[in-house]
Parts: structure tokens; C-alpha cells; sequence
């Protein structure tokens, strides 16, 4: 990739809690709901959402653990970056349906790439591997 | 054109066409014409392109190979020549002189600084483009399957077939990894290499590479074909064939005059890539896939020419008992060339066959099939990637020396240990453990899990208090240590050490589903720093920056510390009043920056590792997987307190009960002497023999000598033992403030 990548801090929200009730779950408007497992969501902001001022977050679960996640960078990457690094840093088949989020180590490091409906992409990455990741990836 | 460069006219070049370069092999030019590989060109000039052998035109055997462009062991017959090209012939035994050129980066492949690779997801993949080949893919293609097509002769070289199945290709562009559904392995047949005495000669050609040369205008001076297993073949003071020596019908020896041989003894499946899986998803067809009569056994000469063995040496090996395949294989070094068996398999076979009466099977090929460059090698690998505390930089800016640990880079020092271990000892010091594992467990059958991970009672930890813990396998070995804090009565907060921070979260929720219990699980290691304040002065710094109450030793709150959302932990690892200040990794330099600023009238100092291990190491405390072993139980290092035996369940505890009653003949024990301390790892004599070894060791400013733990592994345990040819005495730690008082004040 030849331009160097700059990843930026992404606040998040941690949503821990039974599968059926993160189904029942309506996410706030202006928010991505990245279901990293069944029992977990990642929430974060959609454009100009500051996540960290929404705390109407109802899970019908009184043992969820809803806490904010501090500790993800992210970077918006348009469908050319994509299918760039897809080639070069990413050893397995990226989903064809959008928008979805993919899992996974993209160049060794453990990630997650969600593929919205209109090509662009964010990429996920822990905090504490960011310098690794963008010193890799460009 | 006839060139007699090397003494000795070979071909004949019976073309108009004009020549379409020069390349240079052994600083001398020849000319090419268009569509010439290396090899091919240097025949042209009458010259083996290397220094001897039967040459197979189709990238079969390694008796073509040279340096190319500095890159060696490169099979010329596969190598297109253009302008310029600069060819070495290698030596004719042993290995290329190495290339010590310094690398243009990280890679050492002296062509390229980088070597472009990419993992493609294919359908079919169909290896070898011929006839079989082409006849896979047209029926793979009618089947609806997408397929591509990986030939040798376009520049698409396989060199590997990996479980998956993945399919490493060496491509003019680059390295290829295709990971695919199915693998056709079409790759034809090879033409057999005689094995007698002279067949290292030049001039000496198979039926497939006279072909090849017939179809590039080359004809060879005074050929003569062999359709049976030489005798010998006879080479001139050059090394060129002058004669050939066969057996008549009588057996009697003919010797032949000529100058080129011709030698058509039949083929062999060209099945290396598929000898290299035993995939379903891996199928072999065509010629590939045939079996060919085994050709005599040989009598003499060299039969595996890349490693240079001759029969003689199979019988050397075989008179030693290496009777078998693989075990000849082995001995002998037989088919672990260039080659990798690809051409002289055939002859082991019937050696063995010859030898043990039975013919055995092939041997598995491992990949890869033939050299590659290491930057081509490692093309797409990556170095373990160590992760970065959000503090990374600060320890830059304080001078620190960082270094590797746990899966973290981690302050070692920050130039001044004892200046660090003195401002731990008697004033205010910061720490930056956000490496440790953090973990918050939720739900309804949270303490039943907890109380059946680990050894000691949970039930009764109070809300608000926190518990030092050990984690143990199945077997009753220290996996890990860490934390237990209880945030209310069905939620709870684990840490973990920093190396076992990523194995936690799996154990943890591997046993929860196991269990099938009600119980939710949050890792979070990499979202929450951590900065551990410690020292007589630590209660100071927190107030100073708005704690009023710091929390009491092994209570545990939520509080703003410096405007900062903290979870405090109140414990201690380097003896003093310690408070691990946990929170959001991006408030992180705010905070270590406020503690500092705030704490420089108090004498504040950061340590790194290397005080930190000496100071928890005056403590007694160990650190798990450099003091504890693969099958360290409680026991073994004098931690049974923190075992509830008389729990009805805990993993681990059925091992611990049937090895309770039996001896045990190892401890850790710890250990003081005169300084200076031994090197850790450094044996443990008594009486004159080894007993065990130091696992940690340290000169204490404090207390003026060197302590020590480490592991005595003969029984009846001694009280004095000897290390570094002086004595120590073995002695029950903690060595420091044993009743803990400085921890608690």
C-alpha cells in the first residue's frame, strides 16, 4: 500500500450480554452495531455520533455488561484500499454480502474489518497494535 | 553458427534467424535468439550451462543449475535469457559461496528488496498446463468450476502443496499462495537419467531435451541414442562425452563413439507435488499418475546427482542397517537436492528392491520442491507482533530501554535501577502494568464458576475486597496468578499475568461452556491500561491528586483519579503500599503525566522491569513461567495456602488429591549468599553434584546480599547448597518485611 495510513482512537461501547436479548435489541440511530459474537456487540458511531453520549442502551439481560471500550482504532478505507490490502495482507475470503463485518488477522494482527453497503469500509484494530498494523500496511 | 568455445563441437544451429541478445555465463558473452532459456542458449554456444550431467530441458533434475543474477540454484533450463543476464556456473560439489551483499531491506533476496505475495481464494487449481492437464481443466471447467491453470513453462512454478489445500506458486511478479477448494496435480512424466559411471559428463542429453533442442534449430554433433542402461559412458580430458560403453546381447562390453548422448530409458511419474499431501482435495492425474516400470537397479556411478551418491554409498549405508527407504534416504542424504528426488527416486526404489527383495513405496516429498530465495521464502510472513502499552512513548521520552515481554514492549529501565528501586523503597514510583490481564465475569452463576476455576474460596470475598488467586490445570499446574476483585454480588473483576493474559480469556470461557454455566465474559486487557502507583509516598501522590480515602490493602474502588475514570486496586508485588490504578487506555498519558508532575515534590521515580523483579523478588513473590515450571503444583513452590483442599470441586484438585500423599522430590526454595548474585539459570551444587538451578536472583541494595529462588530437585533437601562455587543457604522467603507491614500501611 502506498500511502501511509493514519489510524484515529474510535470510542466504543461494550455490550455483553445473552444472544436472544442482544436479537431483541433496537441500536441507536447513528450508531454501527458490530456483533463480534453472539453475546457481544461492539457499538460505535456512525459519522458525527459521539457514542460515549449515549446511554440509553436496554438490554433485556439484568447481567449484561454495557461498559465503554476505549481501547480500538480505526481507520475508513474506500473499496480500492479494501481490495488492496485484501490482497496483499489478508489470507482469507473476504464475506461477499454488505454491509457485514469480517474477523480476522489482516497482516498478522488480529482485526476486524466491517464492509458497509456502499463499498467503504472501517478497520478495527486494538489500540495497543495500531503502530504495528499501520507500519505493515504501508 | 558452430562455437568450439570449450574445446569441443557440440551443435549444429541450423537457423536464419538473427540473434536477439547476449547474456554472459562465466564473463563470457553468448549470443541468444528469441524464445532461448539459459540453458538452451549456452547449448547453442556449445556449452553445458553448468558443470555437467544429463541435462532433462524440463525442469526435472538440478543438473542445469547456476547462479543467476547472484540468485543460485536456479534452474537455467526454466529461465528465459534476455540482454544482460549474468550466469555463474556453481561449483560441481558442494554449495554456492553465500551472498553476504547487505539486503536492501528486511528481505535477503539480493533481486528484490521486497517480494510482492498474494493469497488468492481459488476454485480448482490445476497444476501442469499439457496435455492431461488442459484435459483436467476443460472437465473441472464443464463442471462448473472456475479453474486456473499453474504451468511451469509460463512462468508459474509450484513449488509446494500445503494442507488446505494451499498451493505456493513462484511467479515472474511474485509469490502466489492460492488457498483452493481442489488441487489437480497434472504435471506429466519425466524422462529417466542414467545412473552409471560417467554420467556427470557433458553432452549427455535425454530423449525429451534432444526433442526440445530439435524444436529450437539445435542439432547435436555426432549423437547417439541408448535406449537401454549404459555401462559407462567414456568423456574426454574436457569432460565431454566421447564414447559410450553398453552391453550386447551377450553381455559383453560395445563401446560407441560419440560425441553427444542421446539416452531414452523410459519415465517416471513426475508426482513430487502430489507426494508432498495425502489430502482428498489433492488428486493426481494423467502421466503423473501412472506407474512406470522401476529401471534395473544400478551397479555403479552417481545415482542421485544433486547429492552426488553413488551405489556405493547406498551400500555403505545399507551394510549399516539403513534398511529401508527412509532410512537410506537419510543416511545416505539420497534425493535431498535441488531435486528433491524428482529424478532419481526410481533408482532408490530399485535399490532397496534389489537389496530387500520388496519394492517399496515413495517416500513423502516435503515442500518445497525446489530453492527458493529466502526474501521468497519468507514473502508474506510477519514477525510476532509485540503490542505497545498506550504509555510506549512516555517510557521513550524517560529514557527507557525497552525490551520484549510477555507479548508486550515493556520498560526494562530507565537508566537508573537503583535510583528506581530506592524511589519504590522509600518514596513514590509508577509502574505501567496495563500488559496485565483484566477480565470482568458476569451473571447469575458467576461465584459457582469462579469457585470451580480456582483454588481458593470466592464465595466469601466481600464486595469492595479482592483476593490473590493461582489458576491451575487439570493436573494441578500453576498455569497463572492474578487477582480476584468482587464488584457486587454476581459480577466480578479477574486479572491475569501479563503473559497469561491471552491464554485467560479461552481457559475462562472454555470451562464456562463446559460448565454450562450463566456467566458472561469481557476481556478487557487491551481496552484498560493500568499504572501502578507504589511506595511509602503512593497514599500521598493519590490525595494530592483527589483520592481522599485511598482505598486499604486489598479493598478495590471505582474512583476519578486526576479527572480520570479509575478502577483502584489496593495490593502490593514490589512489597510497598501498591495501587493499581486501572482505565481507559486513551486517558492513559493524562494520567502518568499528572502522577509525575504531582509527584516530583514527593521524590517520584518510574521502574522498569528490571527493578520490579529484583524488589517482588525480595518479596518472595513469583512470577509464573520464569520461577514455575510446566508442572509446578503448589506444592512444588510453597503456595499450598493458597489451595482449599477441602473445596468439593476446583480444576485441579483431583490431581492434587491423589499426588497429596505421595513424596514430593522437587521445591522451590529460596536462597541467600554474598553478593554478587549468580546469573539466573546458574546450577545449584551440593555435594559436588547438580541439583537444580537459580531461577531468579538479585543483589538487594536493602539487605546487602544476593537473593534468590530457585529449584532443588534431590531429595533429602539441604540447607546449604553451593552456586557459583560459593555457598548459600536456603531460606524461606519473603526476605523483606515479612510480616508485610510496609504492603498494608
Amino acid at each position: 500500500m502506498p500511502e501511509q495510513l493514519r489510524f484515529a482512537h474510535v470510542d466504543a461501547r461494550r455490550i455483553v450480554a445473552k444472544p436472544a436479548a442482544m436479537d431483541a435489541v433496537t441500536w441507536p440511530t447513528g450508531t454501527i452495531a458490530l456483533r463480534i459474537a453472539d453475546d457481544d456487540v461492539l457499538l460505535i458511531g456512525a459519522g458525527t455520533t459521539d457514542i460515549t453520549a449515549i446511554t440509553d442502551i436496554t438490554v433485556a439481560d439484568e447481567h449484561a455488561i454495557i461498559s465503554d471500550d476505549a481501547g480500538w482504532s480505526g481507520i475508513w478505507l474506500t473499496s480500492a484500499q479494501v481490495e488492496s490490502i485484501a490482497l496483499r495482507h489478508i489470507h482469507w475470503p473476504l464475506p461477499p454480502q454488505r454491509p457485514v463485518l469480517a474477523q480476522g488477522l489482516i497482516a498478522a494482527i488480529p482485526s476486524k474489518l466491517w464492509l458497509g453497503p456502499d463499498g467503504d469500509a472501517l478497520l478495527l484494530v486494538a489500540t495497543v497494535s495500531v503502530d504495528e498494523m499501520q507500519e505493515r500496511l504501508s | 553458427m558452430t562455437d568450439i568455445s570449450d574445446g569441443q563441437p557440440q551443435v549444429e544451429v541450423r537457423s536464419s534467424a538473427t540473434p536477439a541478445g547476449r547474456i554472459v555465463i562465466d564473463n563470457q558473452p553468448i549470443e541468444f535468439f528469441a524464445g532461448d532459456t539459459v540453458a538452451i542458449a549456452a547449448i547453442r554456444a556449445g556449452q553445458h550451462p553448468a558443470t555437467g550431467g544429463t541435462l532433462c530441458l524440463a525442469g526435472d533434475c538440478g543438473n542445469c543449475c547456476a547462479i543467476v543474477d547472484s540468485t543460485p540454484w536456479v534452474r537455467t533450463c526454466q529461465t528465459k535469457a534476455k540482454p544482460g543476464l549474468a550466469v555463474l556456473r556453481q561449483p560441481a560439489v558442494g554449495a554456492p559461496a553465500l551472498n553476504l551483499t547487505p539486503p536492501k531491506s528486511a528481505v535477503s533476496s539480493p533481486i528484490a528488496a521486497v517480494i510482492d505475495v498474494r493469497h488468492i481464494n481459488a476454485d480448482v487449481i490445476v497444476v501442469g498446463g499439457g496435455a492431461s492437464g488442459t484435459a483436467a481443466a476443460t472437465q473441472a471447467s464443464a463442471d462448473g468450476h472456475t479453474v486456473t491453470i499453474l504451468d511451469a513453462n509460463e512462468g508459474n512454478e509450484v513449488v509446494g502443496i500445503y494442507a488446505g489445500p494451499t498451493v505456493i506458486v513462484r511467479t515472474p511478479e511474485g509469490m502466489r499462495h492460492f488457498h483452493a477448494h481442489e488441487v489437480i496435480v497434472a504435471t506429466g512424466a519425466a524422462d529417466l537419467q542414467p545412473a552409471c559411471e560417467g554420467n556427470l559428463s557433458k553432452g549427455i542429453y535425454t530423449a525429451g531435451a534432444a526433442a526440445t533442442l530439435a524444436e529450437t534449430h539445435i542439432e547435436l554433433d555426432n549423437a547417439l541414442t541408448v535406449t537401454s542402461q549404459p555401462v559407462r559412458i567414456v568423456a574426454d580430458d574436457n569432460g565431454w562425452v566421447s564414447g559410450v560403453v553398453t552391453a550386447d546381447a551377450d553381455g559383453n562390453d560395445v563401446l560407441s563413439d560419440c560425441n553427444s548422448l542421446i539416452v531414452d530409458l523410459g519415465h517416471m511419474g513426475r508426482d513430487l507435488l502430489s507426494r508432498m499431501t495425502d489430502e482428498r482435495a489433492v488428486t493426481i492425474v494423467g502421466p503423473a499418475a501412472e506407474h512406470y516400470p522401476l529401471p534395473p537397479c544400478p551397479t555403479s556411478g552417481i545415482v542421485c546427482s544433486c547429492s552426488k551418491v553413488t551405489v556405493e554409498d547406498l551400500d555403505g549405508v545399507w551394510l549399516r542397517g539403513f534398511n529401508e527407504l527412509e532410512l537410506v534416504k537419510r543416511a545416505a542424504l539420497f534425493g535431498t537436492g535441488t531435486c528433491q528426488g524428482g529424478v532419481c527416486m526410481p533408482y532408490l526404489r530399485s535399490f532397496v528392491a534389489d537389496r530387500a527383495g520388496s519394492v517399496p513405496e515413495p517416500f513423502t516429498a516435503r515442500p518445497i520442491s525446489r530453492q527458493l530465495t529466502i526474501g521468497e521464502a519468507s514473502a508474506g510472513a510477519y514477525a510476532d507482533n509485540f503490542r505497545m502499552s498506550p504509555l510506549h512513548d512516555e517510557h521513550l521520552k524517560l529514557g527507557a530501554q525497552m525490551d520484549r515481554f510477555g507479548g508486550w514492549w515493556r520498560p526494562w529501565n530507565y537508566g537508573d535501577v537503583l535510583g528506581e528501586y530506592w524511589a519504590v523503597r522509600e518514596a513514590v514510583s509508577l509502574g505501567d502494568v496495563s500488559t496485565l490481564g483484566k477480565m470482568v465475569v458476569s451473571g447469575p452463576d458467576v461465584v459457582e464458576v469462579l469457585e470451580r476455576l480456582y483454588p481458593n474460596n470466592v464465595h466469601d470475598i466481600k464486595v469492595g475486597r479482592s483476593r490473590y488467586v493461582l489458576l491451575l490445570n487439570e493436573r494441578g499446574h500453576l498455569l497463572d496468578d492474578g487477582m480476584i476483585c468482587r464488584e457486587s454480588e454476581t459480577r466480578f473483576v479477574l486479572t491475569f499475568t501479563s503473559g497469561g493474559a491471552s491464554f485467560a480469556e479461552m481457559w475462562v470461557r472454555d470451562w464456562v461452556e463446559t460448565w454450562g454455566l450463566d456467566c458472561h465474559i469481557l476481556d478487557r486487557t487491551t481496552s484498560l491500561a493500568a499504572i501502578n502507583v507504589t511506595g511509602p509516598l503512593a497514599g500521598e501522590l493519590l490525595r494530592r491528586v483527589g483520592v481522599a480515602e485511598p482505598p486499604k490493602f486489598l479493598q478495590h474502588r471505582h474512583e476519578t483519579v486526576a479527572g480520570v475514570p479509575c478502577h483502584i486496586m489496593r495490593l502490593s508485588f514490589t512489597g510497598e503500599a501498591s495501587f493499581e490504578l486501572h482505565h481507559p487506555v486513551h486517558r492513559s498519558v493524562e494520567l502518568w503525566q499528572t502522577l509525575m508532575a504531582e509527584g516530583r515534590a514527593l521524590g517520584i521515580k518510574p521502574h522498569g522491569l528490571q527493578a520490579l523483579f529484583g524488589m517482588r523478588l525480595e518479596k518472595g513473590h513469583v512470577i509464573v513461567g520464569m520461577d514455575t515450571e510446566l508442572d509446578s503444583s503448589p506444592r512444588r513452590i510453597g503456595m499450598e495456602w493458597a489451595v482449599k483442599m477441602g473445596k468439593p470441586y476446583f480444576v485441579g484438585l483431583e490431581a492434587l488429591k491423589r499426588v497429596e500423599p505421595l513424596p514430593d522430590h522437587r521445591r522451590l526454595f529460596g536462597f541467600t549468599m554474598a553478593s554478587p548474585a549468580p546469573v539466573e539459570g546458574a546450577p545449584i551444587y551440593h555435594d559436588g553434584t547438580i541439583v537444580g538451578h537459580v531461577s531468579s536472583s538479585f543483589d538487594s541494595p536493602l539487605l546487602g546480599k544476593a537473593v534468590m529462588l530457585g529449584w532443588i530437585k534431590r531429595e533429602p533437601f539441604p540447607d546449604t547448597v553451593t552456586i557459583d562455587g560459593r555457598t548459600a543457604t536456603v531460606s524461606a522467603p519473603p526476605f523483606y518485611d515479612a510480616e508485610g507491614r510496609r504492603a498494608r500501611a
